[in-house]
């Protein structure tokens, strides 16, 4: 229990750097791209804009272990105020630190398994479900998607 | 430790009395279930609400308790004086809060956010958070009786419909998963009697708070998947609890899927009724009720919806008994039965015999429902039509056409209108 909360501690290290340095609170979100999957990451890349949109965003600040994922949203992608690449063990704190408690609404993780006890592995392909309802729905919280792109802005 | 929804009226009670609310108009910020009980605790005090406001697009033009749900912008831009706004949400508080903020409203002069979740990434949350923890490793140990080998299985929610719902399917988990040795913990006394009901003999009833703090134990050391499963479709921020409503995602595919991974050809474990219960002949004999012709009112019951006035009951119970019925009320000890009617005062335990034996059953959408909806009686179940519980209505989420049988649904908006009496009448034939 104890090891656990030292890592979840070094996760709260590793957000508060995040927050600061982005400023996060206002009106920035934090999107961790966590598990090499390229068909879910690519999902969630291009899912960006309608997370921006929905909440009326500054942008996104991205959070990856992943190259690819950093090379693909290196590319100027629009809402992307910044790409953060973090050694393993950090995303492994800040996941830490997450799954402690939910301590914020503006950090999403890109994940069908994590954080521990994501259960949405599950429920890919049930009752027509797409990779693309995951991300938008489960993952980023979007209110207003129903199967298509958020036009609200 | 309050439960959310009494941490919530307590702090409306708290807002209530707050100075910079005299005389200006109130703005509920959150269209949610559990905003509806800050809504009428802060009307019980004073506080009338003016507007209504969600930035969930499926809310937005519905009717909320009364009035119309408008987009934030709608209500609050330009920004006006008049109105302060109360923030009711779970997690999203803070990022609702700097919405309102950007629109000029400052935070206790304007906006007043109530949550029943007061952690963020501060040292104070992070302090304590500790002790829960501590809490629920012991909690843990207790319920398990310190065996490491046993699954324990934590139903955190009190309503007795998802109890209901959970045990349909957690054998097949078991046995799926080679689960030998288990115990089971649930939040009420009501859950622990469904799930006695059902066939369960390991079950202890601890509260929310403590089966909460026992759920962050097992994240904090990611326990093994089978040593603390969490028997719930959405708990404690879980991401799939977004996906309910939509896409025909019902209340039993959602339990079914996400908490336990089974397929749609997975039958549900449904209990037996019997109409010869002789504690429930007992009761219809002292209550002057006749076996096969009794319809059972359940107006009262613990639920999400919004509940028909007593008239309306009044009138069905007199047309139930101008067609030659006796009629009861399922009433609790406070509870008063519905006028022309007697009162049936029951453990939930007998629920399924007492309306198997019965015949017919009326009752607004409860958990009381789903324990009674394997019986062969002739069931009218009622939904607040302008109820939403995540992407879809009320209805659509809690059917129970997909497990109930000899089921009428009967979706309501005015509860003193003739024709609802009508259609409740023409479900029971």
């Amino acid at each position: 229990m104890v090891k656990g909360l030292i890592t979840a501690w070094r996760g709260r290290a590793v957000w508060m750097r995040l927050r600061k340095r982005h400023d996060i609170d206002d009106g920035a979100y934090v999107v961790a791209f966590v598990e090499d999957d390229p068909a879910l990451n690519e999902v969630a890349l291009a899912h960006l804009q309608d997370l921006v949109a929905d909440r009326r965003a500054r942008g996104v600040v991205l959070v990856t272990n992943q190259e690819w994922v950093a090379e693909q949203a290196g590319e100027e992608r629009d809402g992307v105020l910044a790409v953060e690449v973090l050694a393993d063990r950090e995303i492994e704190f800040l996941l830490s630190f997450y799954e402690l408690y939910q301590f914020t609404p503006r950090l999403f993780f890109v994940s069908l398994t994590r954080p521990y006890g994501n259960r949405l592995w599950q429920m890919k392909g049930v009752n027509g479900l797409t990779l693309d309802d995951l991300v938008c729905l489960s993952m980023y919280r979007i209110r207003g998607w129903a199967g298509q792109r958020v036009t609200c802005a | 430790m309050p439960s959310a929804g009494e941490a919530l009226r307590r702090q409306s009670r708290h807002v209530a009395r707050r100075r910079a609310l005299r005389g200006k108009k109130a703005v509920l910020f959150g269209a949610s279930v559990l905003a509806a009980q800050v809504k009428d605790e802060l009307e019980r005090h004073g506080v009338p609400i003016h507007a209504v406001v969600d930035n969930d697009p499926d809310k937005i033009g519905r009717n909320y308790h009364g009035l119309l749900v408008q987009s934030p912008e709608e209500v609050l831009v330009p920004f006006c004086d008049e109105h302060v706004v109360i923030v009711v949400a779970f997690a999203a508080a803070r990022e609702m809060l700097h919405q309102v903020e950007t629109l000029g409203y400052r935070k206790r002069r304007q906006a007043f956010v109530l949550t029943p979740l007061h952690l963020d990434e501060s040292l104070m949350s992070f302090m304590r958070f500790a002790p829960h923890l501590l809490r629920g490793r012991l909690t843990y140990r207790k319920l398990t009786g310190g065996n490491p080998e046993s699954t324990l299985f934590i139903a955190p929610y009190a309503g007795t419909g998802d109890m209901y719902l959970i045990e349909l399917f957690l054998q097949s988990f078991v046995e799926r998963e080679g689960i030998r040795d288990y115990s089971l913990a649930v939040a009420s006394n009501a859950c622990a009697q469904v799930a006695r009901m059902m066939g369960e003999s390991r079950v202890a009833v601890a509260d929310q708070q403590a089966l909460n703090s026992v759920i962050s134990y097992g994240r904090l050391i990611r326990a093994q998947p089978t040593s603390i499963v969490v028997l719930n479709d959405g708990w404690m921020g879980a991401p799939t609890e977004w996906l309910r409503g939509y896409k025909g995602l019902n209340f039993e595919k959602m339990f079914r899927h996400t908490v336990f991974g089974l397929g749609d050809e997975i039958a549900p474990r449904m209990p037996s009724a019997s109409a010869t219960n002789k504690a429930v002949l007992k009761l219809f004999d002292e209550q002057g009720l006749v076996p096969g012709r009794t319809v059972v009112l359940s107006p009262y019951a613990n639920t999400l919806f919004h509940v028909p006035d007593p008239a309306f009951w009044a009138r069905v119970a007199a047309r139930c008994a101008e067609r030659g019925l006796t009629v009861c009320t399922n009433c609790g000890p406070k509870e008063h039965p519905i006028a022309g009617t007697n009162a049936a005062r029951f453990p939930l335990s007998l629920a399924p015999d007492l309306i198997e034996t019965a015949g017919y059953f009326v009752g607004v959408r409860s958990g009381f429902c789903d324990v009674v909806s394997g019986t062969a009686s002739r069931k009218v179940v009622l939904y607040d039509r302008e109820g939403r519980f995540y992407k879809g209505s009320f209805h659509e989420y809690f059917s129970l056409m997909g497990l109930g049988r000899n089921v009428c649904e009967v979706e309501f908006r005015d509860c003193d209108k003739e024709d609802l009496v009508n259609e409740v009448i023409e479900g029971l034939t």
